[in-house]
């Protein structure tokens, strides 16, 4: 089931009666949770939406999602752009659709075109994965004999990292996102495709002996600019935990004044591989 | 001190680029044309129409650099991200099929420009088409940006020009800094135009998605406000020397014109035969400097809507849809310049038309994106400057609307 037949689909009570339409739906993203959870939906206007529990949600009709007899409707007098959402949730309208993801395995940046989601053998719906490629688009504009010429380009969700603010926040304050499980060469990777902001909270969410490896087996720019912009003292503490070799190089790096005010080593918002096919190397 | 001024100095440096190219191309051969007309037909009194346009791009210039720098995202991207593939995708619509229509318009410029030079169309359009993309496809950003920048130097051509036709620089002033209302058909459509031609939606699409390419940064818009600024007034300093050149010569004599390069013949023997030269001169540099950002603008208004990475350090490899758009939306242009009959008249006017049209949409989506505290945080546009962005919208809605207007009843 994709997220875009979701999001417009009608919900009936029980006894058929209309309760609004799918504006959104949350997901919980919980520790060890490569595939994270539907927990709520969002239904009704945009001025006073409803929030419905999974536990509420009977079926999933062709047309329309059933509710249980009792349901029960918690109604927010808010923007659903100001729902306040527990810490480890996500608006899957507002932050991932549509939204430029990091592609993890592929080093790519790529935007989603649409969510996959499924249910899984606990009768919970789950996110799936992210499908980055244009077929998706052309189903979405309503040309799906032009979709139907392109493959799906399907993204594990477990393989992407989130840059839209909350989605990147929250993938953050789960210890087991991907940023957290990838090996070092792949993490300079990561680190290069995220812009500057970004890519320092990530670091500062890893022990040093994971940014050091990471900055070693990055390019050298990417590397210094991240070094050029946490705190003096973190950037001293990281090159401390480098081999000693690499720890001498990059001190004298850091020493030297930067051309132009740094701006050539401040890359950001870059993604940029400096002109290499692929892989990472100094 | 002297290195503290040294070191702003450089920063300045490292983040030009963005607003002296998006406000230059600006000045293309349309744009030229606009203005000509303007001084020829109505002399000096509608000046400040240049003034305040030269306002506008400052601000929407100002706005979309910084909506790049803050979300790393160019306008296409923002409006899929905020309002769904539906509008975004015809946004993009729109925008491609008015940037190939302007692509033509640079390389009919490109071929009249050559023929005031005795050069064939046959033989420049080509020369300039495998020329452009030559650079683009082989080049660095940085290598693109020195170029491009250095390009953008010709356009002293039309200063040199605009002093040569000794203009009346009272009648300048007054009619640069005190409005005439339009009053004629003729009079509101050249209003519209210059206003119109001024701010393009392509450069607007330009500027933003050039700053994500450059990277700029949220710390680096300070500098980058004086390069938008220096980018805009230049624009609108050139588009003034033109118009002066064109009044005091053609309007003073009442002889009429219907482009840039009537305008280079008809000011030799007004002004001089180097006046019209360099009128030439600046006419190729401009119709190459857009005709090299406008498929450029393009290809990273594309990529940003089909969702894959697009920038001029990457290989072709890495960016195949960014390059063969690059490439399609270039040869498409040079074509239709070389094919006998084409209808290039009824494709530039329809263009302009569509860019009007392009141009109310999007500026409403700069604005409503630029004051989305999610996406832009504490650079979002400030209650006060909504207001004044939402008066300029006003303003071109009102040309645009009057053009309309004026058109129906006519």
């Amino acid at each position: 089931m994709w997220l875009t037949e979701v999001r417009g689909k009608k919900v009936v009570k029980a006894d058929g009666v209309a309760c609004g339409i799918v504006r959104d739906i949350v997901a919980e993203l919980r520790e060890g949770d490569h595939h994270p959870t539907i927990s709520r939906l969002v239904i009704g206007s945009r001025t006073t939406p409803v929030l419905i529990n999974r536990e509420e949600i009977d079926r999933f009709d062709e047309d329309s999602i059933v509710l249980r007899g009792d349901a029960n409707l918690m109604r927010v007098p808010l923007e659903v752009g100001a729902l306040r959402l527990r810490d480890d949730e996500l608006l899957l309208v507002r932050d991932v659709l549509d939204t430029q993801i990091v592609d993890i395995s592929g080093h790519r940046l790529a935007r989603v075109a649409d969510v996959l989601l499924s249910r899984h053998e606990d009768r919970r719906w789950k996110i799936d994965a992210v499908d980055v490629g244009f077929g998706r688009v052309l189903h979405r504009l309503h040309f799906p004999f032009l979709a139907r010429r392109l493959d799906e380009e399907l993204i594990d969700w477990s393989e992407i990292h989130l840059t839209s603010p909350r989605g990147h926040d929250v993938q953050l304050d789960a210890s087991r996102s991907a940023v957290h499980r990838i090996p070092p060469a792949e993490l300079a990777a990561i680190l290069e495709h995220l812009d500057t902001t970004s890519a320092i909270e990530v670091v500062e969410t890893l022990d040093t002996n994971r940014v050091a490896e990471a900055i070693i087996a990055g390019h050298h720019s990417t590397g210094e600019r991240l070094l050029r912009s946490v705190p003096t003292s973190r950037a001293k503490h990281i090159v401390d935990a480098m081999p000693a070799p690499h720890g001498e190089r990059w001190r004298s790096r850091l020493d030297r004044r930067p051309v132009l005010q740094g701006r050539r080593f401040h890359r950001l918002h870059g993604w940029r591989r400096h002109g290499r096919q692929s892989g990472i190397h100094q | 001190m002297m290195n503290r001024r040294r070191l702003v100095i450089g920063a300045l440096v490292a983040v030009v680029g963005p607003g002296l190219l998006a406000g230059l191309s600006d000045d293309d051969p349309a744009g030229i044309t606009t203005y000509s007309v303007l001084g020829a037909e109505h002399g000096y009194q509608f000046l400040w129409v240049l003034a305040l346009s030269t306002v506008a791009l400052v601000l929407f210039h100002s706005l979309g650099a910084r909506m790049g720098a803050v979300t790393g995202q160019g306008i296409i991207g923002l409006v899929r991200q905020r309002h769904g593939v539906a509008p975004a995708g015809g946004v993009l619509t729109a925008l491609v099929i008015a940037n190939v229509g302007t692509t033509c318009a640079e390389f009919a410029g490109i071929a009249a420009g050559g023929e005031l030079f005795g050069i064939p169309r046959v033989i420049s359009v080509p020369i300039a088409a495998i020329g452009v993309s030559f650079l683009v496809f082989r080049g660095s950003f940085h290598r693109v940006e020195h170029i491009l920048i250095g390009l953008s130097a010709v356009f002293i051509a039309y200063i040199a020009s605009g002093i040569l036709a000794h203009p009346d620089w009272g009648a300048a002033a007054k009619g640069l800094v005190v409005p005439t209302l339009p009053s004629s058909r003729d009079a509101i459509v050249i209003v519209t135009a210059t206003l119109g031609t001024t701010l393009a939606p392509w450069g607007l699409a330009f500027i933003q998605s050039y700053a994500v390419d450059k990277k700029l940064r949220t710390e680096d818009l300070r500098y980058e406000r004086i390069d938008v600024t220096a980018g805009a007034v230049l624009t609108g300093v050139i588009g003034f020397f033109v118009v002066v050149a064109c009044a005091a010569t053609l309007y003073r004599n009442g002889q009429p014109i219907n482009d840039a390069s009537d305008a280079a013949r008809a000011l030799e023997p007004l002004a001089g035969d180097l006046a019209g030269k360099l009128f030439g001169v600046g006419l190729i540099g401009a119709a190459l400097l857009a005709a090299s950002i406008l498929p450029l603008s393009t290809s990273y208004s594309v990529c940003e809507f089909i969702g894959v990475e697009s920038a001029l350090d990457d290989t072709f490899s890495e960016a195949k849809p960014f390059y063969v758009t690059y490439g399609l939306v270039t040869a498409v242009a040079a074509l239709v310049i070389l094919i006998p009959g084409a209808p290039l008249i009824s494709i530039l006017v329809a263009t302009q038309v569509l860019n009007a049209i392009l141009l109310i949409p999007l500026l409403i989506f700069m604005v409503g994106i630029g004051r989305d505290g999610e996406l832009m945080g504490d650079q979002r546009i400030s209650k006060k400057m909504i207001v004044i962005y939402s008066a300029t919208i006003a303003i071109v809605v009102l040309c645009i609307g009057s053009l309309f207007i004026a058109t129906v009843f006519a």
